[in-house]
């Protein structure tokens, strides 16, 4: 085994590439790109055009129409926000489908809760159901029955198939 | 990197992983109750991974640390970042393959009971729970190489709280974030399911995977590996 | 200037707690390549410590450490290395044998030779065959000392370093090690062995470095005796008047002796043979001392531990 060069800083030698501590190279090369590509597309992606809504007809928080239609049907909250990536999927996925649209309008009375909204009636609301991340959508069965939720986009499927069960929860 | 050694911290690693009886005991109730969950209350598939995770990985590096394991594993010629990414790879490899097995039990069963569940809804689950295997697992990583023993759960579990009562005071989005970093997931249809894809989400996940893994290769870097005591 | 072979430590100083605590400080060490050097000291001397800073597992806070010319967390110094730690925490799940297999692979020796090589380490450190498939949580202190050597001995290393390697173990281990120990000496093995057994060290090392409060305090070299001499102390009743070293000297000369160290009531001998010693008891009797006994020097290292100015073996 042939001795190494011997010029050395006085503390122990800087780890070289064989030895047992050798920076991780790949890695941190591998971070640094990523956290970048991180950066760029948070940065696109709040640049990008405001969120649709879909085909649903949301109603703001403390609009007067939910209380008149509540005792009716059970009214479902959409937690959202435009820099919520899950939540743009979940419009283009679900409340910008004709289809589910056209069910979620029929069966429910739709309110949206945009994180921009600070108004008391969005904050009270927030704290309520305790959203602790987005997307959250809650249904409230009327005569006061159990809130029913999910969270995260877990697919248009099983969206789909929360919010006919949360439906058939709340009739009477 | 040493392929051998690799391999032989990963096989030995799922041994000592999976020989634990209470911690076998406790992810079978565990499964077994999220199953029952799936199939009798929720009609649909339920996710054990995050649970699977924090059981099966607590004190993965902190342990071999202060049992002194690890001082004789490191005097072997093994790259200190070889070791930590064979720890991660082991752990997150075990989790996947429970939560993916309990995912396909909850699949059968389920559709024993007349609800329709897809090989594609049942693949997307499986993708869904290994990258969020890997991706609690680099988190919990991180922490055992900075506190022996199994302090990495303590500290994640700490964080969360922390995270859950502070969210009064902090916007939501900082919330939001801290709990992506702490539990970062990339579900199929949040990222591949429509067009276009989500870049963001892809590349939060992957930055926060590899950023854990890079500073815990660095901080086992600089530890000091012994049990001098003269 | 010892050849870049052996392991060479110059001004190495540990701290600890941003320097609140000193662990070592200043120490400076040559190995030569091939030799066994002996590590004593008192608990908390720092031996641990020096130990750990050879084995790359601390990093020194001043100073330098070369093994065979290069630094102790290079790999090519890892692949040549050997370490036998005190605290024995192996992989308590694991048996004998699989905890032997990990390591061969940890090692980066070829798969081929995996199984022959582990079961002839074992062999050789005399681990009970019916032992060897039992998980490491049931052995026994001895067997785990035992299972410790054969991994440290894995690859034959060139370097090896042993922390207490004969503690709890019984005497046949004992006189097994010591064989293995011979035998690696005669491969040109280079050896640090830190132990608390002074006999043992006395019988096989070529140098023993006694360290204290993170100095070392003196290296003692024991190998007069492998060129045949040994040292002989002889006691007689002390008289009215102090021995004459002079007369002694030629007494001892005469023998084929030579006389090392004097004391009013005894004095240290260096020969080479039994018939020296005869001659030389005879010449002391002439002279007028009253022998009362003579006995091969043994505890040349206790004197580290003796309080000053206290009796003993000389």
């Amino acid at each position: 085994m042939p001795p190494a060069d011997s010029a050395e800083a006085p503390a122990a030698a800087a780890p070289q590439a064989t030895s047992t501590r050798a920076p991780p190279r790949v890695l941190m090369a591998l971070a640094a790109l990523l956290l970048m590509a991180r950066i760029a597309t948070g940065v696109h992606d709040a640049y990008s055009p405001p969120r649709a809504g879909g085909l649903v007809h949301w109603l703001a928080p403390g609009d007067p129409a939910i209380a008149e239609q509540a005792g009716h049907k059970p009214v479902l909250y959409d937690f959202s926000a435009s820099w919520c990536e899950p939540c743009h999927v979940m419009d283009r996925e679900v409340f910008s489908d004709a289809e589910s649209a056209n069910y979620i309008n029929s069966a429910f009375v739709a309110v949206r809760v945009a994180d921009e909204d600070q108004s008391e009636a969005a904050t009270a609301l927030r704290h309520r159901h305790v959203i602790l991340s987005l997307p959250t959508l809650v249904v409230v069965p009327h005569e006061g029955k159990e809130p029913r939720r999910i969270q995260g986009f877990p697919g248009r499927r099983q969206t789909i198939g929360f919010l006919r069960t949360a439906a058939q929860a709340g009739i009477p | 990197m040493n392929g051998q050694a690799f391999g032989a911290v990963v096989v030995a690693t799922w041994r000592e992983r999976l020989s634990r009886p209470i911690a076998l005991i406790v992810c079978f109730l565990i499964c077994a109750g999220v199953t029952g969950s799936a199939v009798t209350a929720d009609h649909a598939l339920q996710d054990p991974t995050l649970v699977l995770g924090l059981i099966l990985a607590a004190g993965s590096v902190g342990r071999d640390v202060s049992s002194g394991v690890l001082a004789l594993v490191l005097t072997r010629p093994l790259v200190r970042t070889t070791y930590l990414l064979a720890k991660w790879t082991a752990v997150s490899t075990a989790v996947a393959a429970l939560a993916c097995a309990t995912l396909a039990l909850q699949a059968i069963l389920l559709r024993s009971h007349g609800v329709d569940v897809s090989g594609g809804e049942l693949w997307r689950a499986a993708f869904g729970s290994a990258t969020a295997a890997a991706g609690v697992i680099a988190v919990l990583v991180l922490f055992s190489v900075l506190v022996s023993g199994v302090g990495d759960i303590a500290i994640w579990v700490g964080l969360n709280l922390i995270a859950f009562l502070a969210q009064r005071f902090f916007p939501l989005r900082v919330h939001t974030e801290w709990r992506s970093f702490l539990q970062p997931t990339l579900g199929w249809d949040a990222t591949f399911g429509a067009t276009p894809i989500s870049w963001f989400g892809l590349t939060s996940y992957l930055s926060t995977v590899t950023l854990c893994l890079c500073l815990a290769a660095l901080a086992l870097n600089r530890k000091e590996i012994s049990y001098a005591s003269g | 200037m010892a050849s870049a072979a052996g392991i060479t430590v110059e001004e190495l100083s540990k701290t600890y707690r941003r320097g609140a605590r000193s662990a070592l400080s200043g120490v400076s060490l040559t190995v030569a390549e091939g030799e066994i050097l002996g590590l004593i000291g008192p608990n908390g001397a720092g031996k641990t410590t020096f130990i750990g800073c050879l084995l790359g597992l601390l990093t020194p806070t001043a100073g330098r450490i070369r093994i065979d010319g290069r630094a102790p967390d290079d790999l090519e110094v890892r692949r040549a290395t050997g370490y036998l730690p005190e605290r024995l925490q192996f992989d308590r799940w694991m048996t004998g044998r699989r905890f032997m297999a990990f390591h061969h692979a940890l090692a980066g020796l070829p798969p081929a030779r995996r199984a022959g090589d582990v079961t002839a380490a074992l062999e050789r450190v005399g681990l009970e065959s019916e032992r060897r498939d039992v998980p490491i949580r049931k052995y026994s202190r001895g067997m785990l000392q035992r299972l410790g050597m054969a991994q440290a001995l894995l690859g034959a290393p060139r370097f090896l370093f042993l922390d207490e390697p004969a503690s709890g173990v019984d005497p046949a281990g004992v006189l097994a090690f010591r064989d293995i120990l011979t035998e690696l000496k005669g491969r040109g093995t280079t050896v640090v062995l830190n132990s608390h057994q002074l006999d043992q060290l006395e019988r096989v090392c070529d140098r023993v470095a006694y360290i204290e409060a993170g100095t070392i305090k003196h290296v003692e070299d024991l190998r007069a005796a492998e060129l045949g001499l040994r040292v002989v102390v002889v006691r007689w009743i002390p008289g009215g008047a102090a021995p004459d070293r002079e007369k002694l000297a030629a007494v001892a000369q005469q023998a084929g002796a030579a006389l090392v160290d004097l004391a009013p009531d005894r004095g240290r001998f260096t020969v080479e043979s039994d018939e020296q010693i005869a001659a030389l008891l005879r010449g002391l009797m002439d002279a007028g001392h009253a022998v009362i006994e003579a006995a091969p020097e043994a505890g040349r290292l206790e004197k580290f531990f003796r309080p000053a100015g206290a009796k003993g073996a000389a």
